[in-house]
């Protein structure tokens, strides 16, 4: 099935390949007058083929293969006088885990009200916050099988639906953002990728080894910021649920506790550089005093970063990443596993260096996190080339180290894979 | 014969110094036409890039200005509608004269407001033959201009940079048009003297009084490849509000700008 999505995605590029024309036409037949008159309505989307492989073996699982899909992105947008209409979906023939997939990327209604507000209602995709690759106010839904998988980077963010109110004033900016039930990451469930139980003292997987009770509260988040000459300051507040089940209720069903966070976060320019600086207080509702061996501790997050261009063309960050967990004696006295829970400060540097040439056609991308506390790292390596505007190629890794099993990179070192992704965009 | 020397360097001199203000004037005023027309503008755009195999790649996209000083710092909205990879991103520019600018990209697929650090302005404009100089301008300080000499259309000038490490040409040559002032040819030349970059003006059009660049090419002689850059629907003077070039506009682009005037 996935060769013949292939075999169609070539024959619908055909006519890319038939075209040709001289420099003299270039002014007049090729650009056509179809950008004379915009269409309020308007279709895009690609079809792409992946595959990833693990680079080592996962006995738990009989395949190793960890993405082998065909799919098809689509977007619709209609553009009214007083509103938009935005609809994106993917449908994939996942042949890893089986069977024809829909996820409705986009489903909203964008309009503004009273001049100064901006509403999107519907399904949609948020972020906020300054870091890269690394999340400390922004409590939206992610998706790390997406990520760890191969996907494209843009999947690393999952749709939710919401209501996002965001009004413009003199003195400040408010963003409001309503999830009336709550959307947890697509998390490491055991089902594309093992990973370590505690309590087990063990790697589990191979089917869907995490299934929670799924949350019924609503999420509320908040973002005040404003920019002063350049300066980009924010306060964010949030009221949820840890994204990830990381609790186990009374019954031994993993859940997802209640959280708060409360942060602020700072950028601007310094020197030809980039400079942002993040912090967050996570707030355990559910183990406020950190003496529930089931449930996660608070924690404080902290993540100073960096970032410029090296030279032409070669673009360099770096970051320095702080999860401090609160109540970390209470937590050692009352944990069932005390040797699998992790230090009480864990620290994070991340490096990214990323190179265009061939006048942006190629671009050489390598994302390093390193732990020097658990002793682990991930590597995302990868290489992208566009062909033209129909066709892009990317191949990529993900490589995962660590001395032990339980440490949050090191648990995946069996799911360090190599990927290739073809797509055909129209 | 001597006194003949003398009259002859005394003209000479007189001349140099009449030629240097004259420089700045035509450099001052060759600035002001190509980037600062009217005190806001916006146009449709649309580029082709063609490598040397022919292979075309296209971009397209609305371009909103405006200047808070003649010559001075500007503000830029960039909405890009085509190919579709890149359709709905938007680049938000707060150009600055006398330091590194603000710039900021939004990623509509993560909802992704990327602030973005100062970057080599002689590259890659969105994978186009144009640099993002040849945009949104080079600094007139940044090189020695010199009048070569001039006739009944054009002014002919050569510019050597003050700093040659920080670009990669040795030196560049422009016509300027004497009637518009737009440089209607721009020819970079490397250190063996060899032309090997051409910005050319195709078509100017009188858009509401200001002389306007409609169609231009930039010509890469070493790899053979070349982009061709068509505006259409430019107007100028729009009365844009200051609050159309805020981060707002990153995630609702201000539509009654976007679409024609």
């Amino acid at each position: 099935m996935i060769r013949t999505g292939l075999w169609l995605m070539l024959w619908l590029a055909q006519p890319v390949w038939g075209q040709s024309s001289t420099a003299e036409d270039d002014w007049d037949d090729d650009w056509g007058d179809d950008w004379g008159e915009a269409s309020p309505v308007s279709h895009s989307g690609f079809l792409e083929w992946a595959q990833a492989h693990r680079i080592s073996t996962d006995d738990i699982f009989s395949d190793q293969r960890v993405l082998s899909e065909g799919r098809w992105h689509h977007a619709f947008d209609y553009e009214h006088e007083d509103f938009d209409f935005n609809w994106s979906h993917d449908v994939y023939l996942d042949d890893v885990l089986g069977g024809l997939q829909l996820d409705l990327r986009e489903l909203n209604f964008q309009f503004s009200l009273f001049g100064q507000t901006d509403v999107v209602l519907g399904r949609q995709i948020t972020t906020w916050g300054t870091g890269d690759l690394l999340f400390i106010n922004d409590q939206f839904p992610k998706d790390w099988q997406s990520f760890f998988a191969g996907r494209d980077d843009n999947y690393l963010k999952a749709p939710a639906d919401a209501i996002r109110i965001t009004s413009y004033f003199e003195a400040l900016n408010i963003d409001w953002v309503l999830t009336p039930t709550a959307e947890p990451d697509r998390f490491i469930n055991g089902e594309r990728f093992s990973l370590f139980f505690p309590l087990a003292g063990s790697q589990v997987g191979g089917r869907e080894v995490i299934n929670p009770v799924n949350p019924r509260q609503p999420e509320y988040a908040v973002r005040l910021f404003k920019n002063i000459q350049g300066h980009q300051l924010a306060l964010y507040g949030y009221h949820g649920i840890e994204k990830s089940p990381n609790g186990i209720n009374a019954a031994g069903e993993p859940f997802f506790p209640r959280k708060n966070v409360w942060g602020a976060s700072w950028q601007s320019t310094v020197g030809a550089g980039l400079v942002n600086l993040e912090l967050g207080r996570h707030v355990a509702l559910d183990d406020s005093t950190g003496n529930q061996p089931l449930i996660a501790n608070g924690q404080w997050r902290l993540l100073l970063g960096y970032e410029r261009e090296l030279v032409k063309n070669l673009n360099w960050g770096m970051q320095y990443y702080l999860e401090k967990t609160t109540d970390y004696q209470q937590l050692m006295d009352h944990s069932l596993a005390p040797e699998f829970e992790p230090a009480e400060n864990r620290h994070v540097m991340t490096s990214r260096f990323t190179y265009r040439a061939m006048q942006e056609k190629l671009t050489w991308s390598l994302f390093v996190f390193y732990s020097p506390t658990d002793d682990d790292s991930y590597w995302r390596p990868s290489v992208n080339y566009r062909h033209n505007d129909q066709w892009q190629m990317t191949l990529g890794g993900s490589v995962f180290t660590g001395q032990q099993a339980n440490t949050f990179f090191g648990q995946f070192e069996d799911a360090s894979q190599a990927y290739v992704r073809l797509r055909f965009q129209y | 014969m001597k006194t003949i020397l003398m009259i002859l360097m005394f003209v000479s001199a007189m001349s140099n110094a009449a030629s240097g203000t004259d420089v700045a004037m035509i450099i001052e005023r060759a600035n002001l036409a190509s980037f600062y027309a009217g005190d806001d503008g916006r146009s449709d755009a649309r580029m082709i890039i063609v490598d040397a195999k022919d292979n075309k790649q296209m971009r397209q996209f609305v371009i909103l200005r405006k200047d808070l000083e003649d010559g001075g710092d500007q503000r830029f909205l960039v909405v890009f509608s085509r190919p579709s990879d890149v359709k709905n991103t938007v680049f938000l520019v707060h150009k600055k004269v006398a330091e590194e600018d603000d710039r900021w990209l939004y990623l509509p697929a993560l909802d992704l407001e990327k602030r973005i650090s100062a970057s080599d302005n002689r590259t890659s404009f969105v994978g186009s033959d144009f640099f993002y100089e040849d945009v949104s301008g080079r600094n007139t300080g940044y090189d020695e201009h010199q009048l070569v000499k001039e006739d009944e259309q054009y002014f002919y000038l050569t510019s050597t940079p003050k700093d040659p490490d920080s670009v990669e040409f040795a030196e560049y040559s422009m016509h300027i048009d004497k009637a518009t002032f737009l440089p209607m040819l721009i020819e970079y030349r490397d250190q063996q003297g060899d032309v090997y970059r051409r910005v050319e003006v195709v078509e100017v059009a009188d858009v509401q009084g200001h002389a306007t660049v409609m169609k231009s090419k930039v010509s890469n002689l070493k790899t053979g490849g070349y982009t061709l850059l068509e505006f259409r629907r430019p107007a100028y003077d729009l009365g844009m509000e200051d609050d159309v070039f805020t981060i707002r506009s990153l995630r609702n682009p201000p539509k009654n700008w976007l679409n024609a005037q």
